[in-house]
Formats: C-alpha cells, sequence, structure tokens
C-alpha cells in the first residue's frame, strides 16, 4: 500500500510542478510574441 | 441538418444591449479574450428555431464606428474582416429609445458596411411614459431595415426578434448615406484606384488606427500609400460625415418619430440635484462606500465561519477514513486546507461584485465620475480613474482594463500605475485573518474595531494610490491631449438577472484561477513540509526526546513536529530568508507564505493553512493554530505589532504576477510593471519595518 | 456669441461653431453640432467639469474643452 500512496504524492507533485511553470513561464511567453504587432501607436 | 447564424451585438453604452445578450444567451455564455489583447469577449448561443443555432457576440459598447479606445477598435476589426470565421451574417444594433437619434448614427454607419442590420429598438415599456410614439412601418422603409420592439426589463419582444433573424435575408444592403458625397473628387480617386470596393469600407481603413494586420495586407498597404490628406483635413471630413449622417437620420426621425414633452416625468433632474449637489453628492458618495465596506465584513461573517467548519471536518473525514499513508496526508493537510482558504473568501468576493455591479448598474457610477473629476486632476489622474480605483477594490486586473477609455494617455498611465494600491479582494483573506487574529474586539462610536481596521485599511491604500499618483504627475514628462467625455445615462433600477450574472460569472473566474494555482502550491508546499534533508530532520524524534526527556508524550509529539518542519526542505529554506525579514517582526513560516503569495495574494492563507496543519494535525481551525503559534522570543507569533506589520506590508506590496502581466500589455513595455514592481516592495519594506518597529 | 465655458446655470443656447482641431471626434458624434440645443443642467465644484444637455444627450465635459465650442444666447 505505501508503494501507492508514495507514488500519488509524486505523480501529484509532478503535475503541480508542470501546471504551475506552464502558467508563470510558457504561457507569458506566449502572450509577449502577440502582444506588441499592433496598437503600439494608439495611445 | 442544422444551420448556425453568426450574429454581432452592436450598440451605445448604457442602451441594454448586454442584457438583450443575457436574455438571449442566458448561462450558455463564455467570456474569453480576444487574441493578443485584453479585450473581454463575450459570446453565447441561442436557440432561433428547431434547426438554426445563433451564435451571438456581444461587442464592446461604443458610439460610432469610428473607434477611439482599443476596446472600441474591435468592433471596427470585426466587422472589416470577411475573412474572420466569426465574420457576422448579421448584425442587430441595440437602440434606447429615448435617445433614438444618437444611436442610429452608429446603425446607418453599420448597415453601410454592406452587413444586414437589424435595429432593436429596447425599453419599449417605457415609451408610453416618456410620451414617444414611433411609426414603425415609416420607420422600416426609410431606413431600408425591419425593426424590433424589445423591453429587456419585462422580457418582451424576444420571440418577434428571433423571426427577424431568421428572415434577415431580406434586408436590403444598400448603404443609407452616401459617403462619397462629403468630397467628390477625393472618393472618385479612390474608387478608381480600388475598383469594386465599397467606398465607406475604404474610407474606414484610411481614418481607423485599427489592427487590419492580418486582414488584407495589400490592400491596406495600398491604401496607406494612398493616405494624401492631412491629419486635420481628414477629421473635417468626419465631421462632414457625421453631419451628413444628423441630417439623413433628422429626416427620418421627423416622419418616425413624435414625441409629447408634457408627459415626460422629471425623476432624473430631481435625483440628479441631490446625486450630484456641490456637498450632499460627496457625503453620499462616501456614505455608501462606509456602508458597502461595513456590510462586506459583517455579512459574510457567518458564511465564513460555516465554510471554514466545514473543511476542517473534510479534512478529518479524510484521515479517518482512508487509509494511513502520505498520500492521505497530502490530501487532509495539503489539499484541503489549502482549497479551503480559498473557498472561505467566496462570500466576500461575492457581497464586493454585488455591490459594484449595482453601482454601475444604476447609472450612479458616472455621476461618481463628473463628481470626482476635478478632486482627481489635481493629482493628475481623470475623473474616470475612479472606477478603476473602486473596481480595483475587486480585482486590479479589470479595473487596469478599465482604464482605457480614459482619454488622455498620462492620465491613464498613471491611473495603471497607482490602481495596485487599491485594496483588491486578494487581500481581503489576508486582512481577514489577521484582522481575527490580532486587532481586540471592541467597539468604537457602533463601529467594530476590526470593521474599522479594515476600513483604514482601504483608506490608506487609496491615500497611497493619490500620493503616488501625485508625485508621478510632478516627475514625469509626458505630453498627451487630454480631453474628457462621458455620458451621464437615464437612473435605472438594476435588473437581477444582469446582477446575478456578473456576481456568477466573477466569482466562478475567481475561484478558478486562483484555485487551480493554491491547489499546485499547496500540493507542492506539503511535499516540501513533509520532507528534509540531513540529520536533523530524520532523526527528530531522538533529537528532540534526548532535549527534554521529562516531556509527557503529547508535548514530545508537538515539539516533534515544529522542528520537523523547521529543519524541512520549506523550513531551510524559509529560514535562510529569516534575517531580511526579522525587522519587520515575522519568523520563517511568513516568509514561506509571502514568497509563495507573489503568485496571488490569497496564496498567503492557503500556505500558513498548509504549514500549520503539517506541524499539528488537531482538528482545530487554521485560526487557532495560528492564534497560539509562539514565535523564539516567546511573545505570540501573531501579535499586534507584527500583525500590522504584516497588513501594512500587503497593503503597499506588488505581489501579484498577473497585474504585472496585464500592467506590460497595457502600457507595451516591462519599464512600466518592473518599475512598479521595485519601487511598490522597497515602499512596502520600508513602511511595515517602521510600522513594527513603533507598535513593538 | 460666447464660448459654452461662460454659458450660465440654466440658460439655454444654441451651437454656433466648434473649433474642430479642439474637439474630440466623439463629442461631435454625441451631438455637439452646429445648431444643435445646448443647456448647462449642473456645475460641478470651481465650475469644472460641466453637466450638459445636448440635443437629447446628457454628458460631462470639462471646462477646457468647453472654451471651444461657441454658443448663442436663447431667451
Amino acid at each position: 500500500m505505501d508503494w501507492i500512496q508514495g507514488f500519488l504524492v509524486f505523480l501529484s507533485g509532478i503535475c503541480a510542478l508542470l501546471f504551475l511553470f506552464r502558467k508563470f513561464f510558457f504561457k507569458s511567453k506566449l502572450a509577449n510574441k502577440k502582444g506588441c504587432d499592433h496598437n503600439c501607436d494608439c495611445h | 441538418m442544422s444551420k448556425s447564424l453568426n450574429i454581432a451585438l452592436l450598440g451605445n453604452p448604457n442602451t441594454g444591449k448586454t442584457s438583450l445578450f443575457n436574455s438571449l444567451t442566458g448561462l450558455s455564455q463564455k467570456v474569453g479574450n480576444y487574441p493578443g489583447v485584453t479585450v473581454e469577449k463575450k459570446e453565447g448561443v441561442c436557440k432561433l428555431d428547431r434547426k438554426t443555432k445563433g451564435y451571438f457576440i456581444d461587442l464592446p459598447g461604443t458610439y460610432s464606428i469610428n473607434s477611439s479606445s482599443i476596446d472600441e477598435s474591435i468592433v471596427v476589426e470585426l466587422l472589416l474582416n470577411k475573412n474572420n470565421k466569426e465574420y457576422p451574417d448579421l448584425a442587430l444594433v441595440i437602440a434606447d429609445v429615448e435617445n433614438l437619434k444618437r444611436n442610429l448614427l452608429l446603425f446607418t454607419q453599420v448597415k453601410d458596411l454592406g452587413i444586414p442590420t437589424i435595429l432593436v429598438i429596447n425599453m419599449a415599456d417605457q415609451m408610453k411614459r416618456k410620451g414617444i410614439s414611433l411609426d414603425i412601418p415609416i420607420l422600416e422603409q426609410t431606413l431600408e431595415t425591419k425593426i424590433a420592439l424589445v423591453s429587456t426589463r419585462e422580457n418582451t419582444g424576444l420571440d418577434e426578434l428571433k423571426k427577424l433573424i431568421l428572415n434577415y435575408r431580406i434586408i436590403s444592403n444598400k448603404p443609407l448615406v452616401q459617403i462619397n458625397s462629403i468630397d467628390k473628387k477625393y472618393f472618385e480617386n479612390l474608387e478608381n484606384a480600388f475598383p469594386g470596393q465599397l467606398l465607406y469600407k475604404l474610407w474606414l481603413i484610411i481614418t481607423q488606427d485599427a489592427n487590419f494586420g492580418a486582414i488584407q495586407r495589400t490592400l491596406i498597404s495600398d491604401i496607406s500609400k494612398f493616405q494624401t490628406k492631412s491629419k486635420s483635413e481628414i477629421k473635417r471630413l468626419q465631421q462632414k460625415e457625421t453631419i451628413k449622417r444628423y441630417q439623413f437620420i433628422n429626416s427620418v426621425l421627423k416622419k418616425g418619430l413624435q414625441i409629447d414633452k408634457a408627459s415626460a416625468t422629471d425623476f432624473r433632474s430631481k435625483l440628479d440635484r441631490v446625486l450630484i449637489h456641490k456637498f450632499w453628492g460627496y457625503l453620499i458618495f462616501f456614505s455608501i462606500l462606509m456602508i458597502i465596506f461595513q456590510s462586506i465584513f459583517s455579512w459574510s461573517e457567518v458564511p465564513m465561519d460555516f465554510i471554514d467548519n466545514c473543511f476542517n471536518y473534510l479534512s478529518s473525514v479524510t484521515s479517518n477514513n482512508l487509509p494511513s499513508g502520505v498520500f492521505t496526508d497530502l490530501l487532509s493537510q495539503g489539499i484541503i486546507p489549502g482549497l479551503g482558504g480559498i473557498v472561505i473568501f467566496i462570500p466576500q468576493i461575492a457581497f464586493l461584485f454585488l455591490f459594484l455591479s449595482i453601482l454601475e448598474e444604476t447609472g450612479y457610477m458616472s455621476r461618481v465620475v463628473f463628481l470626482m473629476d476635478r478632486g482627481l486632476r489635481r493629482f493628475g489622474l481623470s475623473g474616470k480613474s475612479i472606477i478603476p480605483l473602486i473596481s480595483g477594490t475587486a480585482c486590479a486586473i479589470p479595473a487596469i482594463m478599465s482604464t482605457r477609455n480614459i482619454e488622455s494617455w498620462k492620465e491613464r498611465l498613471i491611473t495603471i500605475l497607482v490602481t495596485p494600491f487599491t485594496t483588491c479582494s486578494a487581500r481581503l483573506p489576508v486582512y481577514a485573518i489577521l484582522i481575527a487574529l490580532v486587532i481586540p474586539d471592541g467597539y468604537f462610536l457602533g463601529f467594530s474595531y476590526k470593521g474599522l481596521m479594515l476600513m483604514f485599511l482601504y483608506l490608506i491604500g487609496f491615500l497611497m494610490a493619490l500620493g503616488i499618483a501625485w508625485i508621478l504627475t510632478t516627475t514625469l514628462s509626458i505630453h498627451s491631449k487630454s480631453y474628457f467625455v462621458i455620458e451621464l445615462p437615464n437612473y435605472k433600477i438594476p435588473l437581477i438577472k444582469n446582477v446575478a450574472l456578473t456576481v456568477w460569472e466573477k466569482t466562478k473566474s475567481f475561484v478558478e484561477g486562483a484555485g487551480k494555482i493554491i491547489l499546485a502550491i499547496s500540493i507542492l508546499l506539503w511535499i516540501l513540509a513533509s520532507y528534509g534533508p540531513g540529520e536533523n530532520f530524520n532523526q527528530a524524534e531522538n533529537i528532540i526526546q534526548k532535549k527534554y526527556p521529562e516531556l509527557a508524550e503529547k508535548e514530545i509529539e508537538l515539539k516533534t513536529n515544529s522542528f520537523k518542519l523547521e529543519n524541512s526542505y520549506v523550513g531551510v529554506l524559509g529560514r535562510s530568508i529569516e534575517p531580511i525579514i526579522t525587522p519587520l517582526g515575522y519568523d520563517w513560516k511568513i516568509g514561506i507564505a509571502i514568497i509563495t503569495s507573489f503568485a496571488a495574494r490569497e496564496v498567503f492563507v492557503g500556505t500558513l493553512a498548509t504549514i500549520y496543519s503539517v506541524q499539528n494535525d488537531d482538528n482545530d481551525t487554521i485560526k487557532n493554530k495560528m492564534a497560539s503559534d509562539i514565535r523564539k522570543d516567546g511573545k505570540l507569533l501573531f501579535n499586534l505589532a507584527s500583525g500590522t506589520s504584516l497588513m501594512i506590508f500587503y497593503a503597499f506590496a506588488m505581489q501579484c504576477m498577473s497585474t504585472l502581466a496585464v500592467v506590460k500589455k497595457e502600457t507595451n513595455s516591462w519599464k512600466w510593471p518592473l518599475g512598479q514592481l521595485f519601487f511598490m516592495t522597497i515602499l512596502a519594506y520600508f513602511i511595515s519595518f517602521l510600522t513594527y518597529q513603533i507598535l513593538s | 456669441m460666447i464660448p459654452l465655458s461662460q454659458l450660465k446655470f440654466g440658460e439655454n443656447a444654441c451651437i454656433e461653431s466648434i473649433e474642430i482641431d479642439k474637439i474630440p471626434l466623439k463629442l461631435i458624434e454625441m451631438g455637439c453640432l452646429p445648431g444643435n440645443f445646448i443647456t448647462i443642467i449642473q456645475k460641478a465644484p470651481f465650475d469644472d467639469p460641466l453637466y450638459l444637455k445636448v440635443d437629447e444627450t446628457h454628458l460631462a465635459i470639462r471646462k477646457e474643452t468647453a472654451k471651444f465650442i461657441f454658443v448663442k444666447l436663447i431667451k
């Protein structure tokens, strides 16, 4: 039983890491690419 | 076989466009973003008949197709791009029966783009009371369209509207106003250069500052070569065009509209006389704010306690009934308390959005803009900055987006930079738990100390925003044309449906957005707090037993747990930053919470909840666990001095990644968000330091 | 003919001319056009901004903009 529980903890840890990584690094880069090819002169 | 139609909803602000959208699509609507810009995009589906589905898109409210902000340029971008898969099969222009003339300006512009356009006249139930009578057949004939009379308030006319939508093909798509009549020669040249193109469309591409980039590149680049007129000449032509359109509209309304002025009531001016009075207006405004903040705090106390208890119960059920092991511990000590830390604030956030949407719906918010313009201008802001400053109490992200209707770039930039100082709802969880821990019970003039403290925190946030705005306006050298135009709409009783939808949608997105992050962070945190490097962590029991041989078993267990936590990965990390935060009165646990809460402020509570659950898995509430934690020097960890210093830190620090991302997007540079981050953190540290040193 | 900024509370007037380069297009589209009727409904403290009724539209503008709209009093 113990190893199943340990494995589940390991799995959720990896998922959490991946999620945060994607949220704060990957996504913001994507957004930047689109960010500024227009509307630069709207101010 | 089922068909689908793309239908665009357009209209002036305050015409009930969103109400109509809500009536048609209800809970099927989705709120997203337009690619690349942070303009809110609302879409929804409505079944028009057994075979046909209507895909409605609620475009930003605008007075004209000529855009003066990013939001408005979305409209012209969609309507000019036939290759867009969302290009509408037909458009609905929603008009308020009382402002028909002005509303028809947009209608003629949309119709001239060759899109089949139905005119929807809203608030038809008010016609009799206002003495307005319309000759629909004449209007339909002169405007070459179909007209639907609806009332979103009484939900009438929707079935007729659906029928008109299904028969949209019978509507002519000929232009109403001949654009070439404003400058024959210029348009003749244009027509020769681009044969076969709609003249009004060409004219819009020339005059608008919007993003047509991906639409028809060749056509656009050819046209920009053609732009021989100066800006001032173009504006003169636009004025001429507007006059031309109004002449046409006047001739239409002369035949089709009659107003009996005698039966018009004077409710509006009576209310205005009080609500924007030079003295009473301000008094009423500040009283309303006081009542809102007081009630957010007191009304949500009962549901919050209830939720807190529920999550404790859930934790204990999980740990008692699942097979024991590390994953069960992760669930009961990491995930459930972490999620509880966010769910508990749903009541407060829902109340806040409830009040804000009522202020908006009644039309009172624009009166506040009028009242505050002169005062705020002194600090380099615009009257319109009051909307971001107030809605910043919900969340800085939509608040920063709502700065778009501020016309002057300098005023807008300063508003963006100072909005994060207003107390957003993510700070509420932090304040709520700290106030409950360190502020004593008691009353002053009928207000509880706790409520007053909360009000004080809102106030210093607001005052700091003003102070920094004043410094920025005297130091930044940006020259921008400044003007200020705002419509003061008629007062309305808010529609329950609209308010409920707003509250539901905003609360949902708060829980979804923050919930996922908090879930992930609490998992990682629990793992880091439950494992540790070296002897101290693995031999914790033996070390403690040797150190305190005289203690009872229960005491030993408690001491072991906190010793273990101190030597876990998170403890080692926390203690390494402890020297920086000790002068502010915090220990390493608070330090960790400050770091994790950089993802979102409310993570602070979830983090402490997880850390304290690992340390002590009694079925006690988090609050009680925090209240009994004792610092190395023997004092309570959360005392008046350290608690207040922590609240001050959260009041001024820029603790939110998402806000930084939005500021970057809205200002198109990293300079402003990074400056904001650096400056606000230093300010927060310095003032918290002073607070702690004075109070302790 | 006087600038709108000098119009007093409650007086009725008619727009004579506007200085097009100083006035935003939005204001023109909301009905600030020569020939339309205009009244001042309320002034904020220090007479700024002004709460106007132009044609059918109720709107507020700042005094600095009102200087560029010229009106004729109607008795």
